[in-house]
């Protein structure tokens, strides 16, 4: 699929937080992840690793004091 | 006695040029005659003539549209929400809550599009097959209801989840090694989707022999028949001009098919 499922990754476990993801844009602390049919959903976080062959992408939770982006 | 009514949701698969149009016409015709209200979904993004074959003067709106279609999403969803959005963020809505540019409707049968391939270089059409599996997911029919749903040619529905809500499924298959080997494929693909009930039927049979002879095919392959429907001139005839099949020479294939889905 070219939608993707995202994956949060918080202390090694990944969990599955939203699917049919076709847009994400930079929020100040990490993303705003917009799906096909408009739930949106952000989140502290940066980017671990992006799937295409699967439709995957991974985020890694951010502690809410760090900077978002390194 | 009370019948058992267990075909909700039926999806009508097969190789491309197989049929599947043609006996979804067929089908909803014949479900319609036996008091059901049928809502025909075309999931096919390529076929542009199924509200043709149906008898209807024009397709519907594309659903891909509520979405704001491929290029507009965006922009739709950066607006407040309007009646549109509302219709397919809710966790389940009826045939009578779509708005009515995209449902046509005539006689017990209505007919809505997920969405068509409009342009070179658009892009893949994972979107409406995303937006089929949802819309499917959300339809909540009612007791008299049946959705009747033409996927597209081949077996991609199955990898993009188009088929999740489907519990019943219709393979039309040709007479061709191709056919029954995509037919044996397509019964494999759709148990394990969870789709409980998948039947085939043998279209464009030219003698009995053929027939019997891919019915046994079929069956060694373990794919259930349910019935045939003869090569039929009207049928071609049909297809050709770009309308209805009258059915009084086949409506005896298609009853008697009916007769063992319901």
């Amino acid at each position: 699929m070219c939608l993707a499922t995202v994956y949060i990754e918080d202390d090694g476990q990944q969990e599955k937080v939203m699917q049919d993801v076709a847009w994400i844009e930079p929020a100040s602390d990490g993303f705003e992840l917009i799906t096909l049919l408009g739930k949106r959903q952000s989140f502290q976080a940066q980017i671990e690793r992006i799937d295409l062959m699967n439709g995957l992408i991974v985020l890694k939770r951010m502690p809410a004091d760090s900077p978002a982006r390194a | 006695m009370k019948r058992i009514d267990y075909i909700r949701k039926i999806s009508i698969c097969g190789k491309g040029g197989s049929g599947k149009s043609t006996v979804v016409a067929l089908l909803a015709r014949g479900l319609r005659d036996r008091g059901r209200r049928v809502l025909v979904v075309d999931s096919d993004e390529s076929n542009p003539g199924l509200y043709r074959v149906l008898g209807f003067d024009k397709r519907p709106e594309p659903l891909l549209g509520l979405v704001g279609g491929k290029k507009e999403v965006f922009s739709t969803f950066s607006e407040e929400s309007d009646r549109r959005e509302s219709l397919l963020t809710r966790e389940a809505f009826g045939v009578a809550d779509l708005p009515g540019d995209y449902i046509v409707e005539r006689d017990g049968i209505g007919l809505v599009c997920i969405g068509k391939i409009l342009q070179s270089l658009e892009g893949c059409a994972c979107p409406m097959g995303a937006l089929g599996r949802e819309f499917l997911k959300r339809l909540s029919l009612q007791e008299n209801e049946v959705a009747v749903v033409d996927m597209e040619a081949g077996i991609e529905h199955f990898g993009r989840g188009v088929d999740t809500s489907i519990d019943s499924a219709l393979i039309v298959t040709e007479p061709s090694f191709d056919s029954l080997e995509l037919a044996e494929k397509i019964n494999s693909l759709a148990a394990e989707a969870g789709i409980k009930r998948v039947w085939t039927i043998i279209n464009k049979i030219g003698s009995e022999k053929i027939a019997s002879r891919v019915r046994k095919e079929l069956e060694e392959r373990g794919v259930s028949v349910v019935g045939a429907i003869g090569y039929e001139p009207e049928i071609f005839e049909a297809g050709l001009e770009g309308r209805p099949v009258r059915r009084d020479r086949i409506e005896t294939d298609v009853g008697s098919i009916l007769n063992q889905l319901l």
